[in-house]
């Protein structure tokens, strides 16, 4: 009897040693520095002063006043939900041209995820500051050439942002690409081949069969997509630096120059959590939607 | 039959048009590599020997003020940095992957699966919201602006990816086959590194080159918790771009060597993806 409780022990200790140092990891550096920068949103605490009190809900208050909260957060949803939905139409596209393995695709499937490689801190300057330069860049002056009105970013607000969604979008699409393209091919073929026979058009057999099979694999690629954007600051630091004035400033940029320039660390935190309920929020009504358009999900 | 080609047509012109969009500032930056500022400012050129006369002129300056500008240290420690946490994540996250698959755990109330899906919900996190925390502990540390610190917090954001994807390899994995082995008197540990790992190696590679490319490009965690030493690649992009004196040429010279590595991961990744690797953990 003893022996065998002390094996029994044994071999779940074996089992345990496989999962806890993960787990172990996980806890430590990311569930610890969760709740302790929640902790921060409470208090006073600035980066480089020892003295911290306890401030109750004094930086939510603040951070619901502050005008320049709603803006950055309003202007990381756009960025996050709409643009990465624009990419998934592309991506969505893209993907169904490819699947259609016409002549050459492979190339063109290998070239499409080139985008993915690069550090976007590389592809920011290259496309914001070099390819859309308003006084040296090729695109102003090919729209030149072509006698088009030239694209002036630099002190306008929506234009500002939309070169931001472009950058993020050229980096971005290959991986909508990507998802989509593996899983329209496990589509099997006889399905479009009797979609075919019954005389079924191409938009038809798109709308019919392609789109309520990818319609799972697209929402999980969208959420991933979007989770990703809401994090973005390293293309609008390059590009635009927040600017014109604040409209193109992300919630993380906005954290970033709050926390550690300011030195405001308290509230930098507060926006940082304001920016995780965002998040939260958004998952939670896209799995809405989902479990409406989608009923096989739970 | 003559609408067939017609789609065919615009399928073609759409896919070469894409092809342009994504070739082009590649282009850009491999040949403004080569412009001396003089054919910068001349306004944008095309076509190298043709409008304007391509030059080694930036790589040679930029080996010149490689000790200035601290390119080699930059380079170094993202090497070392990306390298290390992937390689850490993705062991760290298939001896989980592994043990989730293979026993089962309960912690209270909390099983395998709520596990897993404790590492996926991990990822829905900000990054900005750990980042001050992460900062303010590796203070107390005093691990600040150093390359064991950047590890700490990459392998942090590479795990919950491993976890997943290595979850879905060895569930293909039959247990028959580690039965085999066990029955000879091989240990747990024995079996998973002498049977099981090896015929995962493929997706253990995917995990590798996915979480070195993300390292290798990682801009927030390096902003916020380096100031000198422990700078990687984009800290050095992001900083020389707005320098004095650093021109076009000279910057896509720099940006050339960036981009290189992680090009080379992701042709090897790409390989990966094509024999189905990952087909299983992005299924819907």
């Amino acid at each position: 009897m003893m022996i065998s409780v002390s094996r029994r022990f044994k071999e779940k200790s074996v089992e345990w040693s496989f999962l806890s140092p993960a787990l172990i990891y996980i806890i430590l550096l990311f569930v610890f520095p969760l709740l302790f920068s929640l902790g921060i949103t409470f208090t006073n605490m600035r980066l480089l002063a020892a003295d911290v009190n306890f401030v109750g809900l004094a930086n939510w208050k603040r951070l619901l006043a502050d005008a320049n909260s709603f803006i950055v957060m309003k202007n990381t949803i756009i960025i996050a939900v709409l643009g990465s939905f624009v990419q998934y139409l592309i991506g969505l596209l893209l993907a169904v041209l490819l699947n259609k393995e016409l002549k050459g695709y492979k190339f063109f499937r290998v070239s499409f995820l080139l985008p993915m490689m690069m550090a976007p801190v590389a592809v920011s300057y290259v496309i914001g500051k070099m390819v859309f330069s308003e006084t040296f860049g090729p695109f102003n002056d090919i729209l030149f050439r072509l006698g088009l009105p030239l694209f002036f970013w630099g002190t306008s607000s929506i234009k500002s942002m939309l070169l931001i969604m472009i950058i993020d979008a050229w980096t971005n699409i290959p991986f909508f690409v990507l998802v989509l393209l593996a899983s329209l091919e496990a589509i099997p073929d006889d399905i479009y081949e009797a979609a075919e026979v019954d005389g079924a058009s191409e938009w038809q057999r798109f709308r019919d069969i392609t789109l309520p099979l990818v319609l799972p694999a697209s929402i999980t690629t969208y959420i991933i997509r979007a989770l990703n954007a809401f994090q973005i600051i390293d293309v609008i630091r390059v590009v635009t630096g927040g600017g014109p004035g604040n409209s193109t400033e992300s919630a993380t940029l906005f954290a970033y120059d709050l926390g550690i320039k300011g030195q405001d660390i308290a509230y930098a935190a507060t926006v940082s959590f304001a920016l995780l309920i965002i998040v939260l929020g958004f998952v939670f009504v896209v799995n809405l939607i989902r479990s409406r358009i989608v009923p096989q999900f739970e | 039959m003559h609408k067939v080609s017609l789609s065919k047509i615009i399928s073609y012109i759409i896919l070469i048009s894409w092809a342009v969009v994504v070739y082009f500032p590649v282009y850009w930056v491999l040949t403004s590599s080569f412009k001396l500022p003089v054919a910068v400012m001349q306004g944008a050129t095309y076509f190298p020997f043709i409008d304007f006369q391509p030059s080694l002129d930036n790589y040679l300056l930029l080996i010149k003020q490689a000790e200035q500008l601290n390119i080699v240290k930059h380079f170094l420690n993202s090497a070392i940095i990306a390298s290390s946490s992937s390689i850490a994540a993705a062991l760290l996250g298939s001896f989980a992957a592994y043990g989730l698959v293979r026993f089962s755990y309960r912690i209270g109330p909390i099983n395998n699966e709520n596990i897993t899906s404790g590492f996926l919900v991990s990822r829905m996190v900000p990054p900005v919201t750990i980042v001050l925390a992460f900062l303010l502990m590796l203070k107390q540390l005093n691990l600040v602006d150093t390359k064991l610190g950047m590890i700490l917090a990459y392998v942090t954001f590479n795990l919950p990816l491993a976890v997943w994807i290595m979850r879905d390899a060895f569930a293909d994995v039959p247990y028959e086959i580690e039965e085999a082995a066990r029955i000879d008197g091989a240990s747990k540990w024995q079996s998973f590194w002498l049977v099981t790992l090896p015929l995962v190696a493929g997706s253990f590679s995917a995990v590798f080159l996915m979480c070195f490319i993300f390292n290798w490009n990682e801009y927030l965690f390096a902003l916020v918790l380096t100031f000198g030493d422990a700078g990687t690649v984009p800290i050095l992009l992001a900083q020389s771009s707005t320098s004095r004196g650093m021109n076009w040429g000279r910057m896509s010279s720099l940006a050339v060597w960036s981009i290189i590595p992680s090009i080379i991961a992701g042709i090897m990744l790409e390989r990966f993806l094509r024999k189905g690797v990952l087909a299983g953990s992005i299924k819907g």
